[in-house]
């Protein structure tokens, strides 16, 4: 008697892949024939994940799972234990950061529109601006794009296949222990859909009947991709390009390369294509590519992603006409409005130039802090750390800027596994991770398995509510050899470049298990000292992620040398509410004072413990947070990305008693919290610089308009680190110009604007070599510019009152005279600054 | 003569103070008493008190926006300028109050 169980689908993203790979692994090891259906509609193999993600089922969809054999009921518990836990589905750290950047429909710049330029809008999907040659990439069949060749016996051409497989099997097992990050997840994605039962029958069907192994994997991908292409999800038209990405490497297996071309370039190139597979992508020359510019393809496509974390500009949803008829000519592609500009004239690419300009004093600029450690204003001092997965992150992260690797994830190396990984793979991974550190601390966190990480080979057993559940540390006596394993790899790997290396353990809730962990690594080292390995002891410590550890630190100090806190899992145990789901996700708010109130409690439990104390969570990695972050007093954050000299810039410019007084005010109350949130408290993110700086005066501007100028001083105010959404200031600023011209007359102009761009009040000045018109009453062409930027939720009187002193200033001769005749940007920021009381 | 003035415009960032510093220099240049009020990014600032505005001759209003507690200036001559007009030409706003 089959059991049919029925479920109305809540995930934002519907069924899509990630949950069809865990319905599937639950169907691949039970003995029961298990249906995905669709009410009304079609019914797919629940372990054939490419078939039950085409049946496309939406949010609001009913579904169905009919289970029939011998272990229906356990089986069918399992299923729907996993769809009430919502599968888990988390935002990704790196998603979340990267989804506010990304403006939903594209927009012309009002410069071009003052200009007159002809633009083809797309929408933007990666910012950041680029030009060189349009290179035209079209995208063919694969059936049609094989060479021909007559086939074999079915039973010749099957093992063919098969060992076309296992080859593109190793491969992507190769290629997956050098990624990370996104490419990691795209690799992950194409292992799962490479054991898909149904697009493996259907190429075997396909040999049966007489095709060549190339010609049945063709087919069959492509009978797949066209049924996912038709889907309503967006999420799940786009794992169509995986599908032909996969066939062309199995082909590959079998020494076919099809499909894969990639133009060969030769100089700076914007690739335009109706379609990319990230395959494609990874072939092109990185340090030759400007852009990208693609037909139907989706925000969340796996190419986008990975264009987005190459840091290269991306518009989609261009016209086809202009996809197909795109010639050799020279572009500029902007990915932060979403626009392509196709044989851009000299006032375009003068315009931009100015944007290159920006970016370069930015680098320096930044560059400056990422050597130094970092400190806030006031002298506290907050290591900033990176997360990291593998040694490619290690690497970039350092060379961000980064103090050390506050996190560095050892998961990776098990997950999805059939097998364990053997120590020498392991150590080789530490090793590599040790050395890319280069001296620097990094903390390796034993694996964290359980939950929403799933280790085939751990057979864990399935659980009611696996986030409350067997994972982290809980599992670590039960499997103490697949430990021990792991911490002789790191204590080996210690010793191979210098540097210092830590190990905490994730999930730790009694004092026992943090006691034991500890008694682990003794001992491993202890083993290893017998053997002749000469290793200083590592510094031993754990994750605060359980309200139970968090509330007792001073316990746990006994046994552990440092302290990590985890705040995505602590603030979905604080507030009982799952961060996945929709539903609640918005109570387990890391910014209300019940939390600051905990973490707070922590950090000063390790400092009357004599231990420090840091932070790995998303909300470490949150910009906006900073102030948050060093008003609590932790001694070392780990963010997400390679924004190490970033942080330590904005570091540079908070004061840690005020942030620690305002904190204080907010989780001891009463201050009423208003629109804003806790932030607001901290006013304009606590931030605080002055308006006027040296670094924000340029006498050499070169802008030949008034367009060009407002985008040379929005470049200096973004090169020093006063703004991080330049075209979002610009656009502000020339809003404001269309009530009435800037121009003061006697050569000077004011553009100005109340901006969510800034956070603080600024001012960038500048000298143009040549005067610009800018329609001022005396018709006198402009000399010197000021623009002055004002954060939207303004609070700083005193930097207001700066502005107003500047204002009533300008009207005076005697002023502006004494600014003409400034030689130096030194010469005026101390006159500006005399002047103005500072 | 005595003046009483109040500049306001959309943003509150420069124009406001612009205007008010123009009027006030151009006043004293004539030998006029002036106090002029501003409406901008921090509030109300210089504020004119009732017996500023019952002594004062004549009002001017350099603004692009409402005034705000407009109700003070009830029964008295008031001069309506744009704010771009007392920064371009004071002399001549100061003319049309009177002065």
């Amino acid at each position: 008697m089959p059991t049919t169980l029925q479920f109305a689908c809540d995930l934002r993203h519907g069924l899509h892949a990630r949950p069809a790979s865990l319905i599937a692994q639950i169907a691949e090891k039970s003995k029961s024939r298990v249906l995905v259906k669709k009410a009304g509609a079609a019914e797919a193999d629940a372990r054939s994940v490419l078939s039950v993600i085409a049946l496309d089922i939406q949010p609001g969809d009913a579904w169905e799972i009919v289970v029939d054999g011998a272990d229906a009921k356990a089986v069918s518990r399992e299923i729907e234990s996993l769809v009430h836990s919502h599968f888990g589905e988390q935002v990704g750290e790196t998603d979340q950061a990267e989804g506010d950047d990304v403006p939903g429909a594209a927009k012309v710049p009002a410069a071009l529109m003052r200009m007159g330029v002809a633009v083809v809008s797309g929408r933007p999907a990666s910012p950041g601006f680029g030009r060189g040659r349009m290179v035209l990439l079209r995208s063919g069949s694969l059936v049609e794009s094989l060479p021909e060749r007559a086939a074999e016996r079915p039973e010749a051409e099957a093992a063919r296949f098969r060992r076309a497989v296992e080859v593109a099997a190793e491969d992507l097992e190769k290629r997956l222990r050098r990624a990370s990050g996104t490419a990691a997840e795209l690799l992950t994605a194409h292992r799962v859909m490479l054991t898909d039962s149904e697009l493996l029958a259907s190429v075997e069907q396909r040999i049966a009947k007489g095709a060549s192994a190339e010609r049945a994997v063709a087919q069959a991908a492509e009978q797949f991709a066209d049924r996912l292409r038709a889907a309503n999800s967006v999420i799940i038209r786009e794992r169509a390009a995986d599908v032909h990405d996969l066939a062309i490497q199995i082909v590959a297996g079998m020494g076919i390369a099809i499909g894969e071309e990639v133009p060969a370039l030769t100089e700076m190139s914007v690739v335009v294509a109706e379609s990319l597979t990230p395959g494609q992508l990874l072939k092109l020359d990185a340090t030759l590519l400007a852009g990208l510019v693609l037909g139907e393809v989706g925000l969340t496509s796996h190419v986008v992603i990975l264009a987005r974390s190459m840091g290269l500009p991306v518009i989609v949803g261009v016209p086809g006409v202009f996809l197909r008829s795109a010639s050799a000519q020279r572009a500029l592609i902007d990915g932060t409005f979403g626009f392509v500009v196709a044989d851009p004239g000299e006032p375009v690419l003068r315009l931009y130039g100015h944007d290159e300009r920006a970016q370069k004093r930015r680098r320096d600029f930044l560059s400056s802090f990422g050597a130094r450690r970092g400190e806030s204003r006031d002298g506290a001092v907050l290591e900033v750390g990176a997360n990291a997965s593998s040694d490619k992150d290690v690497e970039r992260a350092i060379a961000n800027g980064a103090d050390g690797i506050g996190l560095f994830r050892t998961e990776v190396l098990y997950l999805g596994r059939s097998r364990a990984p053997r120590e020498e793979e392991l150590f080789g991974a530490f090793a590599a991770a040790v050395r890319a550190a280069s001296g620097r601390p990094i903390i390796f966190r034993t694996f964290d398995i359980g939950a929403d990480k799933p280790a085939p080979f751990l057979h864990l057993p399935e659980e009611e509510n696996p986030f409350l559940g067997a994972r982290g540390a809980r599992i670590y006596k039960r499997h103490a050899t697949l430990l021990r394993t792991q911490l002789r790899a790191i204590v080996i790997a210690s010793v191979t470049a210098p540097g210092t290396v830590r190990v905490m353990a994730p999930m730790i809730t009694t004092v026992g298990e943090m006691k034991w962990f500890r008694e682990q690594v003794r001992a491993v080292e202890k083993n290893l000292a017998n053997g002749g390995l000469d290793a200083p002891a590592l510094e031993v410590g754990m994750m605060v992620e359980t309200p139970a550890a968090a509330a007792s630190v001073a316990r746990f100090a006994a046994h552990a040398d440092f302290f990590s806190m985890g705040t995505n899992d602590l603030s979905q145990y604080w507030f009982a509410a799952d961060r996945g789901n929709a539903a609640v996700s918005a109570l387990a708010d890391e910014l209300e004072p019940s939390f600051l109130r905990v973490i707070r409690g922590a950090v000063r439990d390790a400092h009357g413990a004599g231990k420090w104390i840091g932070m790995c969570g998303e909300m470490a990695s949150r910009a906006a947070n900073l102030p948050v972050l060093l008003g609590l007093g932790l001694d070392e954050i780990s963010v997400a990305g390679q924004s190490g000299a970033e942080v330590k810039y904005r570091l540079a410019r908070l004061d840690r008693e005020e942030c620690r007084r305002r904190l204080d005010e907010v989780i001891d109350g009463p201050v009423s919290i208003g629109e804003g949130g806790v932030l607001s408290v901290f006013g304009g993110g606590g931030a605080d610089a002055s308006p006027i700086a040296d670094e924000l005066i340029e006498l050499k501007c070169e802008a030949t308009t008034k367009e060009e100028s407002i985008r040379e001083m929005v470049g200096i105010l973004y090169g020093a680190g006063r703004t991080d959404r330049p075209g979002e200031l610009e656009e502000d600023v020339w809003a404001r110009e269309a009530t009435y011209s800037t121009g003061l007359g006697f050569g000077f102009a004011v553009p100005h604007c109340r901006t969510k761009a800034v956070d603080s009040v600024c001012v960038a000045v500048g000298r143009l070599a040549k005067p610009v018109e800018w329609g001022s009453n005396d018709g006198v062409p402009v000399r010197h510019v000021m623009l002055l930027a004002v954060p939207e939720a303004a609070n700083a009187k005193a930097h207001l009152q700066v502005l107003a002193r500047l204002a009533r200033k300008l009207v005076h001769e005697e002023f502006r005279g004494a600014v003409e005749k400034s030689a130096s940007a030194g010469e005026l920021g101390k006159l500006l600054k005399m002047e103005l009381g500072l | 003569m005595k003046i009483v003035g109040v500049t306001a415009c959309p943003t509150g960032i420069a124009h406001t103070y612009m205007a008010a510093e123009n009027l006030e220099k151009a006043a004293k240049a004539a030998g006029h008493q002036i106090k002029v009020e501003t409406q901008g990014s921090m509030g109300i600032e210089n504020e004119l008190t009732a017996s500023d505005v019952r002594n004062a001759d004549v009002v001017i209003f350099a603004v692009d926006i409402e005034v705000e507690k407009k109700e003070r200036f009830e029964g008295k001559k008031v001069i309506k300028v744009g704010v771009t007009e007392a920064i371009k030409n004071p002399s001549g706003v100061l003319a049309r109050a009177g002065g």
